[in-house]
């Protein structure tokens, strides 16, 4: 039985798909939250409950910060207006790998250790001061 | 009777395999997109799932997709060593990728080829995942979303395209 390896239905769906990611990039840059610096939060998790340890980091400001999720320390360093994991000791280290993140909406996390950094704009975080 | 007990060692060497393969994935070097993965079980899962093995012609579908569903346990279960929402997230995508290739093999199989059902497969085991990551973990997750899609498009269509290669060579061993 001698059939060709990709059948029209397949181009499709990967010509959709691929049209969808690039709706949801394009649509991502308009949507894009502009002014203010931006600044890193780190959330520490539980077992998936947002149990309220959260950091908020200036990117300006070069820090360190030391932590230990569901038993795995994990190393955040701010350096030059960027954020990343720069040491953890989960088995996969994609949250390594992930790089350093700088741009608001940008995301990485150490999911073994719970542990989530993402990127907003500090205007955004004014706001969420004054409604809190 | 034999072709029952051929039935069973059939898929007891399938889950082995997509253990083992699952495994042995982690030692290769990491794709661009955080998260993304080959997945070279489920092109295990995908063949177990195809209707046309010799053995499930006889048999009802769904004993066919709970055998896959097993598989695709056997695998998350494995990483239930490395705790909570790890587990979730493998889980949430192994299941969701076998009920879609399941339902693309039954329903679809004249218009997709097994690229297709594999680039299928991938979206779900990704989507899966990344929901279990924003239900259980954070909505910034989502911010993978796009890349996730776009590195399914590309790890389905190397999966799809080894289970069209291998799956005639597996059909041929179990008839021969």
């Amino acid at each position: 039985m001698v059939t060709s390896a990709i059948k029209r239905g397949d181009i499709l769906l990967a010509v959709l798909v691929l049209c969808v990611a690039g709706l949801w990039l394009l649509a991502r840059l308009f949507f894009a939250a502009d002014g203010g610096a931006p600044v890193a939060v780190v959330i520490q998790s539980h077992n998936g409950q947002e149990d309220g340890q959260s950091y908020t980091l200036p990117l300006s400001q070069d820090t360190r910060l030391s932590l230990t999720g569901n038993g795995i320390p994990v190393v955040i360093e701010v350096k030059d207006g960027a954020i990343s994991f720069v040491q953890s000791d989960c088995p996969d280290k994609i949250c390594v790998q992930s790089g350093a993140l700088s741009k608001p909406g940008q995301t990485a996390a150490c999911v073994p250790a719970g542990i989530l950094i993402k990127i907003e704009s500090s205007k955004e975080n004014e706001v969420d001061a004054v409604a809190k | 009777m034999r072709s029952n007990a051929v039935r069973v060692a059939f898929l007891a060497i399938m889950t082995a395999l997509a253990i083992t393969l699952s495994l042995m994935e982690s030692l290769l070097p990491s794709l661009p997109v955080p998260g993304a993965k080959l997945g070279l079980s489920n092109v295990v899962i995908m063949a177990v799932l195809s209707p046309s093995l010799p053995f499930h012609r006889d048999k009802p579908y769904w004993t066919v997709l709970s055998s896959a569903l097993a598989i695709a346990l056997a695998k998350s279960g494995l990483v239930l060593l490395r705790g909570g929402l790890t587990f979730w997230m493998s889980f949430c995508g192994g299941i969701l990728s076998t009920l879609i290739m399941a339902l693309c093999l039954y329903f679809f199989s004249d218009k997709l080829g097994f690229i297709g059902v594999g680039i299928a497969g991938a979206i779900a085991h990704n989507t899966g995942q990344l929901m279990a990551a924003v239900v259980l973990f954070d909505t910034a997750m989502l911010y993978y979303g796009p890349w996730l899609l776009i590195a399914a498009v590309v790890t389905g269509t190397l999966t799809g395209y080894l289970n069209h290669i291998l799956f005639p060579k597996i059909q041929g061993f179990l008839k021969g």
